[in-house]
């Protein structure tokens, strides 16, 4: 209970706390040097590492962690989520919208996510693990520097590695390809002499610099005149327009938050040694590619969303849905599916929270279609992601919350014997 | 695609009234509104409600007991779970309804409508002198402009919730709410209406000798006689009209309660009386046992003036409804959820803390009380028991972990923010954790009634297939808001540090004695233990819901607002730890980042839901969004009253440095 003691002096109790704000339990990092004692020079490597694992660099990452994400998650008001990870998150400088908060755009950049979570990695490398003082007080701490750190790990591997799409199948209809959700990318078919095609593809990141694109085993240039993130074909009123192919233009649209709605298209041009130049319009919903035909050989140009192949092939044996009695929330939607590999086949139940993971590939169950379908018959769409890191932030999760617990737990005990102590005192 | 549904549904009501004929076919009795319009003389007795609590009924998935779901109708319409008759008899949910359903004549005259602002009734050309602002309205009242109200909410409803005001929001909202009355109004019109066939081609035949014919006995012939009415002669066509539209509507009507098991164990949905009387006008099989409990309550509308037989009978109607569930397996949690919500655990433990804040406020005055003391721990304790009761009482009926909604949330956090601070002053003894505990326990259960009466759904609704996953739920949602409460609770202790500090000014410069520092570095240790805890949950807990959400949506991470919210705490605690081992911070500092991670919480909590996009954005509504701005003013200027009193104090210290 807290009496009410008499004081003269104020100022006195305040500097009485400050005394013991410093006391064990609540540690400042404030150097004491002890007097007659000479301040060595400090050296290249310890110059290099004092600032890098400072608990003050820590402090100032985190904290432009949080405006970061601050800002990220507002812009997903207006940009939507892809838009906005791709810019702010999967980023290493961003442009901060201001326009978002409508204020005017002061052309703002910021570090982005990658640099920001790189530069965590290396401050908890040289301060949490390799500076930091390894007594048994701070084996809690120690451990969960190390979580962090494979956590981080973790996410670097599946940034760089990973692919992600989905497959849409009706029941008893097999494939070995999945589609991605958001990238797109140019392939441009070769037909070969025995009716088969062989691919050449050009990433949607590329697309988005223009420029030219060349493959020794290809015998033309492909130059991206002119690529749009979202567009619309209409037909030109005039073919005098710069843009107009075949009576048709592109008309670039603004991006809009929901991803699936932006459709990408592209201004190309086939430059191939002593033809003329070809100029061609693509558009990520036509239905046919765009044919051209160099030195008698025709070539298609399809512009589309990123295709991966499955190293075995996944059959939907039945797609289930249900709803909870007398409303339309759904109950359950799962799908029974057999995975082919080499002539072997292995069923598997797919359902949500239950995902099949096979060969490095983990397919989950997304949705199904068509949403209005009164018949019966469903499409399942399952997602498929390949990511070497699937289970790696499971690990770390228990590595922190050992270490954190460890720690916690030591200061709790110490803190309660402390109390109990005084009490007796007392 | 629920919301269509029930937009169809209002579309089809709206249809009806422009026939005109809900009025004109209406068995209800019109009396002015008044007292002359009661008819049941005395009160329902309580073996009648307690036989109706427990009836089971279905709605939005669920299967709940008649008393749930009477108090949830009449909490949608009325605001809150009890109502007053002109002639003073006050009226629980389940009394309410029974008027509704066996004395409609009356309980279209009960004021049970609640209208935010008038406005919004004169809008659709309703009278509304001698009202205040915020009145209540009865059915009687609106009947006549509900055409217009439809025709008004079903423009507006076109346009987007944020582009609405508040009184176009609320014309939507009303729009949506009162067919519910009318509906529940109308259930059992088929018990009590009589048909005049008399002249009807065929009818005189099937019924002999009878000028009325009541629905029940009309409706198996009906397909067979029907044939005989597709071209009446010409004197009788408007009769032949009328009788087709009022068994339309009669039969439209009884569509909203769905209380009758059905025969077969396959079979999930509980039928309406409307699926009944359908058939039998079809002329299509009917399963019999369906067809008896019509029939009870055709005889229970003949005896309804009867009190004593009445409840003798009604009684029999609720066993049959009980045995009919429990033979399908579905009674086993009625019985529970029923004394789950008459015993209101946490309108009780409200109680509690009120009275133990009251203990604490004491002590604060005459500090060595003892057994003050004693008196305030006994009803803390209890306070939280009761709460902790309520809690898995909910656990036990809907076989879930605590937290599957919002509201749940809200209690969780209480309840474990409870527990710890009494935990805190049992290791520290000092009044101060029990007193934040009593205010936690006692707003927190005021903020989840709130919550509840501004969402005005069941708040034990199924779940959807992605967070069908008790360990998930148990895991992930239990240990992240365990970091949420952590958050909250350190804002809350901020708060007592700021303004204990604004407090020591003002005695300072009346010169009155100070508050000893010990209660401020105390109070600062306090905050710093609960934000070590709330980093290890938030941590823990924002990781584990990156590992469902790869076994759900094959991404660890998706920079979704939710997830962000949660990161953005996990990084505040982190910030606010690291300064403190850095010095950058010390106890004031400690206080002004506890308010800070207290608008985290909001933010991540209820704030990125505002947003409305991404995988957890759920549906918001125009309170809830006042009420988190708010809270963001509120907090930014406590955050900025609480950097004054630094820097004062700073001014003061430097001043008295020699």
């Amino acid at each position: 209970m807290s009496d009410i003691e008499t004081r003269t002096d104020p100022e006195k109790a305040d500097a009485l706390h400050d005394v013991n704000a410093s006391s064990p339990d609540a540690p400042l990092a404030a150097t004491v040097e002890k007097p007659g004692k000479v301040k060595k020079p400090k050296g290249l490597f310890e110059s290099v590492m004092s600032p890098l694992s400072s608990v003050g660099f820590t402090c100032i990452i985190l904290l432009c962690l949080m405006v970061l994400t601050y800002f990220g998650t507002y812009a997903q008001k207006s940009i939507g989520l892809v838009k906005a990870q791709e810019v702010y998150f999967d980023s290493f400088i961003c442009r901060i919208n201001f326009a978002a908060f409508d204020l005017p755009d002061l052309g703002i950049r910021f570090p982005g996510a990658f640099l920001l979570l790189s530069l965590l990695a290396v401050n908890l490398i040289c301060g949490g693990l390799v500076r930091i003082k390894w007594r048994r007080r701070n084996t809690g701490i120690l451990i969960g520097h190390f979580g962090i750190i494979f956590l981080l790990i973790a996410g670097l591997v599946k940034f760089s590695q990973s692919t992600n799409g989905y497959v849409q199948l009706w029941p008893n209809e097999k494939t070995s390809i999945y589609t991605s959700f958001h990238e797109w990318e140019i392939a441009i078919g070769e037909q070969l002499g025995d009716g088969t095609v062989r691919e050449h593809l050009i990433p949607g990141g590329d697309l988005e610099r223009h420029g030219s694109f060349h493959s020794s085993k290809v015998p033309f240039r492909l130059i991206v005149d002119d690529y749009f993130e979202n567009c619309r074909p209409r037909s030109a009123k005039t073919s005098l327009a710069t843009n107009v192919v075949d009576g048709v233009l592109l008309e670039e649209m603004p991006w809009v938050k929901e991803a699936p709605m932006n459709i990408a298209g592209a201004y190309v041009t086939v430059h191939a040694d002593g033809e003329k130049p070809l100029r061609g319009l693509l558009f990520g919903y036509d239905n046919h590619p765009w044919t051209v035909t160099v030195k008698g050989v025709p070539w298609t140009i399809d512009l589309r969303k990123c295709i991966f192949d499955l190293p075995f092939e996944v059959r939907l044996d039945e797609f289930r849905k249900k709803e909870h009695p007398g409303v339309s929330t759904p109950m359950l939607f799962e799908s029974d599916v057999t995975k082919i590999d080499k002539g072997t086949e292995q069923r598997f139940h797919i359902a949500m929270n239950e995902p099949m993971r096979y060969g490095g590939f983990m397919f989950s169950q997304n949705n199904w279609g068509p949403q209005d379908n009164r018949s019966g018959r469903y499409y399942s769409v399952l997602e498929v992601s390949s990511n070497p890191s699937d289970q790696w932030p499971k690990y770390a999760c228990f590595v922190i919350a050992f270490g954190l617990l460890i720690h916690m737990l030591t200061k709790l005990a110490k803190h309660v014997n402390k109390q109990n102590a005084l009490r007796r005192t007392v | 695609m629920r919301e269509a549904t029930v937009k169809n549904l209002f579309r089809l009501f709206a249809v009806l009234l422009t026939f005109g004929v809900v009025t004109a076919q209406d068995a209800v009795d019109k009396k002015s509104p008044s007292e002359s319009s009661r008819i049941r003389m005395e009160p329902w007795p309580q073996e009648v409600l307690d036989a109706a609590s427990r009836i089971p009924v279905q709605e939005e998935g669920r299967i709940k007991p008649l008393h749930t779901y009477a108090g949830f109708q009449m909490l949608r319409l009325n605001g809150k779970r009890t109502f007053e008759t002109e002639w003073g008899e006050k009226l629980k949910p389940v009394a309410w309804f029974l008027d509704c359903l066996f004395f409609p004549e009356q309980a279209w005259d009960y004021k049970v409508v609640r209208v935010d602002d008038t406005k919004v009734v004169k809008a659709i050309g309703v009278a509304t002198a001698g009202k205040n602002r915020r009145d209540r309205f009865s059915m009687r009242e609106l009947e006549d402009s509900l055409q217009e109200l439809f025709k008004q909410g079903d423009a507006l409803s076109e346009k987007k919730p944020d582009e609405r005001n508040s009184i176009e929001t609320q014309i939507v909202t009303l729009s949506r709410t009162l067919p519910r009355l009318r509906y529940i109004l109308g259930t059992f019109d088929f018990a009590r209406e009589k048909h005049d066939v008399s002249g009807l081609p065929g009818f005189d035949k099937a019924f002999p000798g009878k000028k009325e014919v009541r629905f029940l006995d009309l409706a198996p012939k009906f397909s067979e006689l029907g044939e005989g009415l597709h071209a009446p002669a010409k004197e009788l066509e408007d009769r032949v009209y009328d009788l087709l539209e009022a068994i339309r509507i009669t039969r439209e009507l009884s569509k909203y309660v769905h209380f009758l098991p059905p025969s077969d164990s396959k079979e999930e949905e509980y039928l309406a009386c409307s699926d009944v009387v359908q058939m039998l006008l079809r002329g299509e099989d009917v399963d019999r046992e369906q067809v008896a409990m019509l029939r009870r309550i055709e005889a229970l509308s003949d005896v309804r003036k009867d009190m004593a037989k009445f409840s003798s009978e009604f009684k029999a109607f609720s066993d049959e409804c009980v045995k009919r569930a429990t033979d399908r397996d579905e009674f086993s949690k009625i019985d529970l959820e029923v004394g789950f919500y008459k015993s209101d655990w946490f309108t009780r433990a409200e109680y509690a803390f009120v009275f133990a804040f009251l203990c604490c406020a004491f002590l604060w005055i005459k500090s060595r009380a003892k057994w003050v003391y004693r008196v305030a721990w006994a009803t803390a304790i209890s306070g939280a028991v009761m709460l902790i009761t309520g809690i898995v009482l909910r656990c036990i009926i809907r076989s879930r972990p605590p937290i599957t909604t919002p509201y749940e949330a809200i209690l969780f956090i209480v309840g474990v923010g409870v527990l710890l601070m009494m935990f805190v002053e049992w290791t520290r003894r000092s009044v101060m954790p029990m007193s934040i505990a009593a205010v936690a326990g006692g707003l927190g259960i005021m903020l989840a009634s709130w919550h509840e009466g501004v969402e005005k759904v069941d708040t034990m609704q199924p779940l959807v297939a992605v967070l069908d996953t008790n360990f998930w739920l148990s895991t992930h949602v239990t240990v992240v808001t365990l970091g949420y409460c952590a958050g909250t609770l350190a804002a809350l202790l901020a708060h007592v540090y700021i303004f204990g500090k604004v407090v020591q000014l003002v005695r300072r410069r009346l010169g009155y004695k100070l508050i000893p520092s010990k209660f401020y570095s105390d109070l600062s240790r306090v905050i710093y233990g609960v934000l070590c805890f709330g980093l290890l949950f938030s941590t823990v807990g924002t990781i584990l819901g990156g590992v469902w959400a790869n076994d759900s949506w094959g991404r660890f991470w998706g920079w979704d607002p939710k997830e962000n919210g949660a990161l953005m705490l996990v990084l505040g605690f982190l910030v606010v730890l690291h300064a403190r081992m850095g010095g950058y911070v010390r106890e004031f500092g400690i206080a002004l980042c506890g308010v800070f991670l207290g608008i985290i919480v909001m933010w991540a909590f209820w704030g990125v839901n505002l947003y409305n996009i991404g995988l957890h954005s759920y549906g918001f509504t125009e309170t809830k969004k006042a009420v988190t701005i708010g809270y963001y003013w509120v907090e930014w200027s406590v955050l900025a009253v609480g950097v004054s009193v630094w820097g004062i104090e700073r001014l003061l210290k430097s001043r008295a440095m020699p």
